[in-house]
């Protein structure tokens, strides 16, 4: 046993005060009285009747000594030794899954049962595991930091990197030594940290994606367990409008239609039967409005018209770099080789193997090859080459492009950059579209899409509908509201998001997206990735912290001697 | 002390006494003895020598033969008033009604036509002169005056040696704070012929004390001192012994003939205590 607060031990001195108090108070009053007599046989008789008078006589200065000592010791907070000691990294698996049937909880339970045993000296840091691993305590020696860090946590709709976290756990390690690691999972297993499994295998059934199309409902519907009946329901605009019952087999994803009012703007599926995991119980659908943008290409390149024409939301204006900024409402300006002598005012820009600097992205000197093309690292990068292969993509010459966002790298150049300056969107292709052989591969469209997402923030591949705690790709100046009702500050509930944003010619426009449970957290049949074999013992050995019991006694002789001191009066 | 106009209320009353007086001198108590009072009491035949003035020629003249009539005797009674004037008695009034007891008990039986002897007990023993007449009325309340309590009284050594008549009344005033207790003291009394009575002074205090906590107690008489926690248990066990007090005091005297009466120091004298007196069949 331990004191985890040893300072408390100053309230030993209680104990002087009080027996100083009673040496004082022995200082008794003095009253004559006729005779003693009396006092005499009362004594004697109460001594006969009771042996302990004479204990009793001091009870009430024994009781409390025993009570300043039960204070004292509850100061001192005293717990058995046990749980976690030293340093310890503690990470908590904040996937989807863990919702299901109080995972989380038991998780919390149990780390909180072995930090009860915390002694001064140890230090508790806790980590979080979702979409990236995150670090929600550092290094604490206060228990009761740990314990509101822990009883703060909740589980989110998305995934969970748990190996992000143990990595950065084991960067830790490297700097602390005889670090252990715990980590609190459903899933997770590991040979390189200690993991405590928690929940039971469970039953659940999904669903999967949903799309609405000419006043129908698509859904796909997964069960994740033994052959079950479910019953979906179908809402439009908030009211009821269809449902139909499906039986699944065991292990089986089977898809459902429904029907739909043709102008619903929103759709919700859900399972009426209640499981293991409700989040994945219900699917969102979000109409979006099609806008109708003017874009204006001025140079002749088949290839930026065949991939632009792709857009069915787009109107494509063939002019030339000169005559282009006299037209009017134009949202966006693609300009193959020369730019005009002065930029348009306004719109973005799509700017291919420019002749000079396009806002703040700047053109270097023709160059050859010497690598591969690949991705840039940027988040912005990331999500612009989304689904690109880039594979045996051929280049003759280029331009090494500096400043922005580089989307595609080729050695340390940037090939192609996007920019958001001067209040407007810019994206540059460092090379001549007919001096690569790109336009003629898949990636080319889908390229061209992405860009056009960026350069047209409401076209569909601007606000895709994903998975919760994806990254928010919209305008610095967009405001996001959540299913919710509350301004977005990240992306974890599932449902329905706003988004208002203001395009070239400062006209507001809204759209919609949804963004849903990660589907791959649904299926609740393993815990402990499997490892069973894990050794619990090493974990069973929890610390406890035995101040609320202290506390008890204390309450309890409080009582005793308040009982006593009644009597006494 | 009983003031003058109190006393003269008590002129209609008497100090009971239950046995006719015997060997007193003459007084207005009738008793055994006969005498020269008006009271008839019976014939006998004239023998030389008798008092020719009390024959009676009546019946002379019926049987021819001289018979002398006697008459009751009435002779004087001998009341010893006993006061405890030891230190215990000077708490909260207890001396004070101890006094105005004994002046009206004294008055009382002065006015009877009794003799009067008050004995004060406490380290010693103090007995007045022997009052009797209206002089008496005036010595006794001059000796019950100047009287202070002090000193330690033990009941059973002291009361033996008061010195008594032969026959008489005993009335003894006490709190029966004595620690060698109250029995011999009375039992002696009756042994030596008296009439015994005791009037059981006690202060409100004494009935029920109030302590709070932890005192230290001074015993008035002997200056010990002892010091207790007074709780709820204690002050249980102190009601205990004061009624075990009480009442074997009670009993004792109802057993023995002798009247017992309880006053309270807060009592009012003229009107309760003489009611109580009454009562108890001391007075009538």
């Amino acid at each position: 046993m331990h004191f985890l607060f040893p300072a408390g031990a100053w309230g030993f001195v209680s104990l002087g005060v009080i027996t100083a108090l009673y040496l004082l108070k022995r200082r008794s009053e003095t009253v004559r009285v006729p005779s003693l007599l009396l006092w005499q046989r009362a004594l004697a008789e109460q001594q006969a009747m009771k042996p302990f008078q004479k204990l009793k006589k001091n009870i009430l200065y024994f009781l409390q000594m025993a009570l300043a000592i039960l204070l004292t010791l509850a100061l001192m907070r005293p717990a058995i030794s046990g749980g976690v000691q030293g340093e310890t990294v503690m990470i908590f698996d904040l996937s989807a899954s863990m919702q299901a049937e109080g995972r989380l909880e038991q998780a919390k339970e149990r780390a909180l049962n072995l930090i009860d045993g915390m002694k001064a000296g140890d230090r508790v840091t806790v980590l979080t595991a979702s979409r990236e691993a995150e670090i929600a305590l550092s290094r604490s020696g206060d228990l009761s930091r740990v314990r509101s860090v822990i009883h703060g946590l909740t589980a989110r709709n998305g995934g969970a990197d748990l190996d992000a976290a143990l990595s950065l756990a084991q960067a830790m390690g490297r700097d602390i030594e005889g670090l252990n690691i715990l980590a609190f999972s459903d899933t997770f297993a590991s040979d390189s940290a200690q993991v405590i499994p928690v929940g039971t295998p469970q039953s659940n059934r999904a669903l999967l994606s949903l799309s609405v199309q000419n006043g129908q409902a698509f859904v796909r519907v997964a069960n994740y367990g033994d052959a079950a009946t479910v019953t979906l329901e179908c809402e439009a605009d908030g009211a009821l409008c269809d449902a139909v019952t499906v039986a699944l087999e065991a292990d089986e994803v089977r898809s459902a239609l429904l029907s739909v009012p043709e102008n619903a703007q929103t759709v919700r599926v859900h399972i009426q039967e209640a499981d293991a995991l409700l989040t994945d119980n219900e699917r969102w659908y979000a109409a979006r409005e099609k806008g109708t943008y003017r874009a204006a290409l001025c140079g002749d390149n088949v290839f930026l018209e065949k991939a632009l024409s792709l857009r069915d939301d787009l109107t494509l204006l063939r002019t030339t770099a000169a005559e282009a900024a006299s037209l009017e409402n134009i949202d966006l300006y693609i300009f193959d080789g020369t730019l005009p002598e002065s930029l348009p005012a306004q719109g973005t820009l799509l700017c291919v193997a420019p002749d000079r600097q396009v806002l703040d992205i700047g053109i270097g000197d023709k160059t050859e090859p010497a690598s591969a093309i690949r991705a840039g690292l940027s988040g912005r990068a990331q999500s612009l080459t989304a689904h690109l292969l880039l594979e045996d993509i051929a280049l003759r010459a280029y331009t090494p492009l500096t400043g922005g966002d580089a989307v595609l790298r080729i050695g340390g150049d940037s090939l192609i950059a996007v920019t958001e300056a001067e209040n407007r969107r810019a994206a540059v292709i460092g090379f001549d579209l007919h001096d690569s052989n790109l336009p003629m591969k898949g990636d080319f469209p889908i390229l061209m899409q992405n860009l056009l997402g960026f350069l047209l923030p409401d076209a569909r591949q601007s606000f895709p509908d994903g998975v919760c705690g994806d990254s928010l790709n919209v305008p610095a100046d967009a405001q996001v509201v959540t299913p919710s009702g509350r301004l977005a500050a990240d992306s974890w509930e599932q449902g329905v998001y706003t988004v208002r944003y203001r395009v070239a010619d400062g006209a507001e426009r809204v759209a919609r997206f949804t963004l849903h449970m990660d589907p791959g957290e649904s299926d609740l049949r393993q815990i402990g990735g499997g490892a069973s074999e894990i050794d619990l013992n090493t974990v069973r050995d929890a610390g406890r912290e035995l101040t609320p019991w202290v506390l008890l006694a204390f309450l309890a002789l409080a009582l005793v001697e308040w009982e006593v001191s009644r009597r006494v009066a | 002390m009983l003031n003058e106009a109190f006393l003269q209320k008590l002129d209609a009353l008497r100090l009971a006494f239950r046995a006719p007086a015997q060997g007193g001198a003459g007084g207005l108590r009738r008793s055994r003895a006969l005498g020269t009072s008006v009271e008839f009491s019976d014939f006998r035949e004239y023998a030389p020598g008798d008092d020719l003035r009390r024959i009676d020629w009546n019946a002379y003249a019926r049987f021819d033969r001289l018979f002398l009539k006697l008459f009751m005797e009435e002779q004087e009674t001998h009341v010893h008033i006993l006061l405890d004037a030891s230190a215990s008695m000077a708490a909260d009034g207890k001396f004070e009604l101890a006094q105005n007891l004994a002046q009206m008990l004294a008055y009382l039986a002065l006015r009877g036509g009794d003799r009067v002897t008050i004995a004060t007990l406490n380290g010693e023993i103090r007995p007045s002169p022997a009052l009797s007449g209206r002089t008496g009325m005036l010595k006794a309340a001059e000796f019950l005056r100047e009287l202070q309590p002090a000193g330690e009284l033990k009941l059973c050594q002291a009361v033996p040696r008061v010195p008594l008549a032969n026959r008489g009344m005993a009335i003894l005033i006490t709190d029966l704070m004595s620690p060698d207790g109250y029995e011999k003291a009375l039992q002696s009394l009756q042994y030596r012929r008296q009439e015994a009575s005791l009037l059981h002074v006690l202060s409100p205090w004494e009935m029920e004390p109030r302590l709070e906590g932890m005192v230290r107690l001074r015993d008035s008489e002997t200056g010990e001192e002892r010091e207790l926690t007074a709780s709820v248990d204690l002050l249980a066990a102190y009601q205990k012994a004061l009624h075990a007090l009480l009442h074997g005091a009670e009993g004792f005297c109802r057993s023995r003939g002798m009247q017992y009466l309880r006053l309270l120091s807060d009592v009012d004298v003229e009107k309760e205590a003489l009611r109580a007196l009454a009562a108890a069949g001391l007075i009538g």
